[in-house]
């Protein structure tokens, strides 16, 4: 049952990928987080199929970094989102896309980017972590960018009674690669899937020059220091998918035919310089830090000294 | 070893007029020569005791995961003396008692989801849950024993109404639920829950209760003849536990006694059921000694005992706080309200340990009626002041016949759903449920290894 009293909020977006394979993710991510600071979407879960505490602690620390630890996951708007990692180390390892911006220090020797991940108990299990997501979601209100193999897609799909779940609530599922589409169509994925075609991603290039530009006024920015890893322009094939999870009516969009229960996600060329535009813009948006609007502890003011007493009156 | 003169059947029954007494598990009930050192052979028994409105999380948590280390954090404290038989598992996670779209009303879905794991329809009249974890075990073991479960609890066991923003009070004031739409109420009056399980059927008929009542006599006065002859069945050590089983019994009586002459003193100020103790902790007391002898006897293998109603204002004046427990754990912060939360979970645990101290005590066997149990003590809640769902305040104590290592703290990834922890315990049951709740799995590092 719906609760009625209240509005229906803006799409609820899960995000699961490899991060740390490429920076693309990192700069999808961002851009999630930018519309998310917009009010255009609510990130509901994050999750990553690479077995490596860095590749989650990394998801945190942009989390953190954008949305200030406040989280409207499950109704609750008060807490750290938590992050799934898989634990099965099909995709092992950390790569310099995690171990550099989470290595940086400050002049004191301290960490920049805290987190709270330092044990496999400081992450979730993708699938419940999902299932639950969907569950707090209105009905075809809730969008999957998937950035990565479908490893933990897939074993959502395995929970008993999820089939359904996500035919109720999903209006799309999003992959960035046309070969995990092809995965999750065959496994039986009950939403409409889009899939990123190849040349989306190559036709636009995220410029590493945002780094002395855009970015530059960022004193510390997790996204930013990834993309410096390399400083190279990067292809924006997972930009694309998030952004047409929130905006599937930009005219910079176009949908193919489908084949089975999948479409290709196509760009119109005449839109790419406008559709760059907005990557940046949301990639590198301020922080919008949301306010805990449950029961936030009252911070006591201190006592008033008492009011002095009149003198008596001298006879 | 002693070897008995004959084989006693594990459904031997003390009889009288308008009264039955099951026995506990006796050396004679196994076959000679092998008796109490046949292991696997003492039944596994189940319970839940939930305890309302969340705890205070920074009392309850020990620092350290794997095997405790130092003290004990305080709400734990009166725990002390059977550290080794607690486990604590952090982390586990119940999303069905979270809003998902539902609004207000966290305390009626909280308790509502515990046991059945769905989340529970937003209704007054319309009800609709799951079946529960417990009646899941009481439909494929109940046949077994004389009652398939008991249902149990100390306060309030209104069945209609909105106790919480739309939920039903079927919601807060049931854990078990024996269909998604039938809840089974607990029994709050210790002289019901005695004549249920002592007297023949549900309970003495008025003409045998008057007669009862007007001479005082013991239920074991009805059954002397029976004891007797059982007595002369039984070798030294069994005489010595048949001996020990019918002394509890009668101190149950005494103070189902003197609570009524007590209750007969005491002007509650409200409507209270008969037999009621005005005192929480005797009533507590007398309602976990009459589990114990259910267990004991072998009478159920499955209880739910619902400590308080979910979303209680029950107040604590015999622990000097006035104030209502649900409003205290809104405490917004404040320390002299999260103290008087900290001691109302203290009075909760003092309580319940001393119920443990017992089940302990009580050999069965090469181990203890606790050594094989598996008595899961929480809540819906963590934090009550939040309504957080997550990492609910679980505790699992008992071996569950040698196959739960305890004196330990076992933290799961976040958002484990605590339907894994029920899927395990039903395995122990020797229940094999594929799916049950949200469950995603069963949890690991329970075992012994």
């Amino acid at each position: 049952m719906q609760f009625r009293g209240q509005g229906k909020p803006s799409l609820g977006v899960i995000f699961d990928s490899d991060m740390g394979s490429r920076v693309e993710t990192a700069l999808a991510l961002a851009v999630l987080y930018g519309l998310d600071g917009k009010n255009e979407c609510r990130v509901v879960s994050i999750s990553s199929s690479r077995t490596s505490l860095l590749s989650a602690a990394y998801c945190e620390v942009v989390g953190r970094y954008y949305a200030g630890a406040v989280s409207a996951a499950f109704g609750a708007t008060s807490r750290t989102l938590p992050v799934g990692l898989a634990a099965d180390g099909k995709i092992p390892g950390e790569t310099p896309l995690l171990t550099t911006p989470l290595g940086r220090k400050n002049p004191d020797g301290s960490i920049v980017y805290q987190h709270g991940i330092e044990k496999l108990i400081d992450t979730a299990e993708p699938p419940g972590l999902i299932r639950n997501a969907f569950t707090a979601q209105h009905d075809q209100n809730a969008a999957v960018v998937l950035a990565g193999p479908p490893l933990n897609l897939l074993k959502v799909l395995s929970l008993p009674g999820t089939k359904e779940l996500i035919a109720a609530k999903v209006k799309y599922l999003i992959c960035s690669s046309p070969l995990a589409a092809k995965e999750l169509e065959a496994a039986g994925w009950p939403s409409p899937i889009i899939s990123v075609s190849p040349s989306v991603g190559s036709s636009v290039l995220f410029p590493a020059s945002t780094l002395t530009k855009e970015f530059a006024e960022f004193p510390a920015h997790p996204v930013a220091d990834a993309l410096r890893v390399k400083s190279q322009d990067s292809p924006t094939g997972e930009l694309a998918a998030v952004l047409y999870a929130v905006r599937s009516t930009d005219k910079a969009f176009a949908l193919s035919e489908p084949v089975g229960n999948t479409r290709q996600l196509m760009l119109e060329p005449a839109e790419k310089e406008r559709l760059l535009a907005s990557y940046i813009e949301l990639a590198t948006a301020k922080p919008v830090v949301r306010q805990p609007r449950f029961r936030r502890p009252i911070v006591e003011e201190p006592k008033k000294p008492d009011a002095p007493k009149a003198e008596p009156s001298k006879p | 070893m002693m070897i008995t003169k004959k084989i006693l059947s594990r459904r031997t029954i003390l009889r009288g007029a308008g009264a039955a007494i099951a026995l506990p598990m006796f050396d004679a009930m196994a076959p000679a020569m092998n008796s109490s050192s046949i292991p696997g052979k003492a039944p596994i028994r189940m319970a839940f005791t939930y305890v309302p409105n969340g705890l205070d999380m920074r009392h309850w948590t020990p620092k350290e995961d794997g095997a405790f280390a130092g003290d004990l954090p305080k709400i734990l404290k009166p725990m002390e003396s059977m550290r080794q038989d607690i486990t604590i598992l952090s982390n586990l996670t119940q999303n069905n008692g979270r809003a998902l779209l539902d609004g207000a009303g966290d305390h009626g879905r909280c308790c509502g989801a515990y046991l059945t794991g769905i989340q529970p329809r937003k209704s007054t009249a319309d009800i609709k849950a799951g079946i529960s974890a417990d009646q899941i075990v009481a439909n494929h073991i109940g046949g077994q024993t004389r009652f398939p479960s008991l249902e149990v609890g100390l306060e309030d066991a209104r069945q209609a109404g909105d106790c919480d923003s739309g939920y039903s009070c079927a919601y807060t004031n049931n854990l078990a639920w024996r269909s998604e739409t039938q809840p089974l109420p607990p029994v709050l009056d210790p002289r019901a829950f005695f004549e249920r399980l002592f007297g023949k059927g549900a309970a003495l008929n008025p003409e045998e209760r008057l007669r009862q009542t007007k001479y005082r006599r013991s239920i074991l006065d009805f059954v002397t003849g029976d004891t007797k002859k059982l007595q002369g069945d039984l070798g030294p050590t069994d005489r010595r536990k048949l001996d020990e089983y019918l002394s509890s019994i009668r101190e149950i009586e005494r103070q189902l006694d003197k609570a009524e002459k007590d209750n007969a003193q005491v002007n509650p100020g409200m409507p209270k059921p008969y037999g009621v103790p005005a005192d929480f902790a005797e009533h507590f007391k007398l309602m976990s000694d009459m589990i114990t002898v259910a267990f004991q006897a072998d009478m159920s293998r499955v209880v739910t005992f619902l400590v308080t109603r979910e979303g209680t204002s029950r107040p604590y004046r015999e622990i000097g706080i006035p104030d209502g427990h649900h409003p205290l754990t809104h405490h917004q912060g404040k320390q002299e309200l999260l103290d008087k939360v900290t001691k109302i979970n203290e009075y909760h645990m003092v309580q319940f340990a001393k119920w443990m101290e017992k089940l302990k005590s009580i050999k069965e066997g090469d181990s203890t009626i606790l050594g094989n149990s598996m008595i899961v003590y929480g809540a819906g809640l963590s934090d009550g002041n939040r309504h957080t769902h997550e990492n609910l305040p679980v505790m699992i104590v008992g071996g569950g016949g040698n196959s739960i290592k305890g004196g330990r703290r076992i933290t799961y990834r976040k958002e484990t759903p605590i339907s894994n922890l029920y899927l395990s315990m039903m395995d122990r049951m020797g229940v094999k449920v594929e799916h049950f709740g949200d469950a995603t799995g069963r949890i690991d590092g329970l075992n012994l290894a």
